[in-house]
């Protein structure tokens, strides 16, 4: 599809948003009409998704936040869990996964209304994005990318966001930010779906989307007191060590359970997710060797959620050959995203969101774009509209991020006292403490 | 919760004291013996303004600690307890490698940044 083809299509959509919204109820089917090897993947799928929050990532940012400061940054993704868990049954789900319009769903689904499982008469619902689960299960897979997006966030802000001000933030962020862009790219009437963009697992829904609103959140609290000159040394590296390797371990239900279906794709975005995770850190290491003559813990975690990031667009659309290419180009982009760029931002960007989450996330949509293969997914790629969904989501996603938190600044506020932020969050906010 | 504090001083000793005069410092051992200590406080108050602020704020650090108040400088023992350059050269015994305290590399590399 060439690039005016694509601004024409987006011209059309426009147009459509103005007419009246459609409405949809789920199907309700028999028993039998549900896929038990399908339904079987995607439960394991979801758990492996909350896996990588909870734990996964509270334990990879708070093994490199200072010791003051571990509880409190593990509690922000817990309790951002239970939010969005309850926001998303009362509202999110049916904002992002009804027809509606290109821009938003429809509101007739609050509280999950027409959701059924009937015993009696073996009949259930099934939403019809995912028409062989249980519409229960396609539920919960959806939250818990709901649930990590935001969760990503807090590794901007760490060590001096007040609590309070996060959960505001977050439940805002949620239904305002994630619950939109994922209409726009997963519900099939979104208007990026309807362009063609491709974003087979959430590159853009969930990464792009996270570091930009990350990077806004760094420049808006301003840098942690004595940043640039005191050392800031991460608590336990090892705690990281195992968040990565949850979030690795994780990220195959986030890539190939995004497959919807225990099929042979889900398997080829599995064995792309394992070979791109695997080039990064490889190269994300040399680099670190080549620059700095070491090769540190940190980096190796580092490249591998760099891959990990990169991959997640294009898990379902690229072939072997495209995920050892995007897992070369995120080892080097996103080490320089967190070094050179984040030097260029000039943001305290804390545990470098926009710097992997951010540019791994680009990279991997616009490389989509050139390397899907059409055996795979069905579809080939546009770099064209891959570039409109990636930065049309970050704009977007920063400019709202930025009007919510100069709301929360002039009325709650955003940031702990500086008394608070020297002694730490975990004793000056919650009143615990690691001995 | 005093050793925490004292590090990041430290470890801005070492950058400052590195690049202007040109002297290299063991904040290890820096933290683990105060003689020493002072007599890199004594060389930073000399080395220019800032140096000498993150002197103050060290010393003050020292005074703290309970039942140990800061003691005069004490002039380098058995030689000298700096080099112009290279690795810090030992007047006496060399300090004993600590799993407790943090490198000076280590701490350098997160001044300002995490990866």
């Amino acid at each position: 599809m060439s690039n005016r083809t694509a601004f024409s299509r987006l011209m059309s959509l426009a147009l459509i948003a103005l007419a009246s919204p459609a409405h949809a109820q789920p199907t309700t089917v028999g028993f039998d009409q549900i896929s038990a090897g399908d339904t079987a993947w995607m439960l394991t799928s979801t758990a492996l998704v909350l896996l990588m929050t909870i734990p996964g990532l509270a334990l990879f940012y708070a093994g490199m936040v200072r010791k003051k400061n571990v509880l409190a940054t593990a509690l922000q993704s817990f309790c951002i869990c239970a939010l969005i868990t309850v926001l998303w049954v009362f509202v999110g789900y049916s904002l992002a996964f009804t027809p509606g319009t290109p821009w938003i769903g429809s509101l007739d689904r609050l509280l999950l209304e027409g959701m059924l499982y009937i015993k009696e008469t073996s009949q259930l619902t099934v939403s019809h994005i995912a028409p062989t689960i249980p519409e229960s299960v396609f539920v919960m897979f959806q939250l818990t990318f709901a649930i990590i997006t935001p969760a990503l966030i807090t590794g901007a802000f760490a060590e001096r966001m007040r609590f309070g001000s996060l959960m505001v933030f977050m439940a805002l962020w949620s239904l305002l930010v994630y619950v939109p862009v994922a209409h726009w790219v997963w519900e099939p009437g979104g208007w990026l779906a309807s362009l063609g963009a491709l974003d087979f697992a959430g590159g853009t829904v969930v990464h792009i989307n996270a570091g930009a609103a990350g990077l806004v959140c760094a420049w808006m609290l301003g840098p942690r007191a004595g940043y640039g000159k005191d050392a800031f040394l991460p608590y336990n590296l090892a705690l990281t060590m195992v968040g990565a390797s949850l979030l690795w371990v994780g990220w195959f239900g986030f890539n190939a359970g995004s497959a919807v279906a225990s099929d042979g794709r889900a398997g080829m975005a599995m064995l792309a997710t394992q070979v791109a995770t695997a080039t990064a850190v490889l190269v994300w290491i040399t680099v670190e060797w080549m620059t700095r003559s070491r090769v540190t813990m940190l980096g190796a975690c580092s490249g591998a959620v760099a891959g990990l990031v990169a991959i997640t667009p294009a898990s379902g659309f690229v072939n072997v050959g495209g995920a050892l290419v995007i897992g070369l180009v995120a080892g080097i982009a996103c080490f320089w995203g967190a070094t050179g760029l984040k030097r260029l931002l000039r943001a305290d960007d804390s545990l470098d969101v926009f710097g992997i989450h951010g540019v791994g996330g680009l990279v991997g949509a616009l490389l989509t774009g050139l390397l899907a293969d059409k055996n795979i997914g069905g579809v080939t790629g546009n770099i064209g509209i891959q570039a409109i969904g990636a930065f049309g989501t970050l704009l977007y996603s920063a400019a709202v991020s930025f009007v919510i938190l100069l709301a929360l600044r002039y009325t709650i506020g955003l940031r702990v006292s500086t008394d608070e932020e020297r002694s730490g969050l975990d004793l000056s906010l919650h009143s615990e403490q690691i001995i | 919760m005093v050793y925490d504090d004292k590090f990041p001083i430290a470890a801005q000793l070492f950058i400052r004291l590195k690049r202007s005069p040109g002297r290299v410092i063991d904040v290890t051992w820096m933290l683990e013996n105060e003689m020493y200590a002072l007599e890199v406080l004594r060389v930073a108050r000399a080395a220019d303004a800032e140096s000498a602020e993150l002197a103050n704020r060290y010393e003050a650090l020292l005074r703290t600690r309970p039942g140990k108040a800061a003691a005069p400088a004490a002039p380098a023992q058995g030689g000298a307890m700096f080099a112009r350059t290279g690795a810090f050269v030992a007047g006496g015994a060399a300090p004993a490698a600590s799993e407790e305290a943090v490198a000076p590399e280590v701490g350098r590399h997160y001044v300002g940044a995490l990866r």
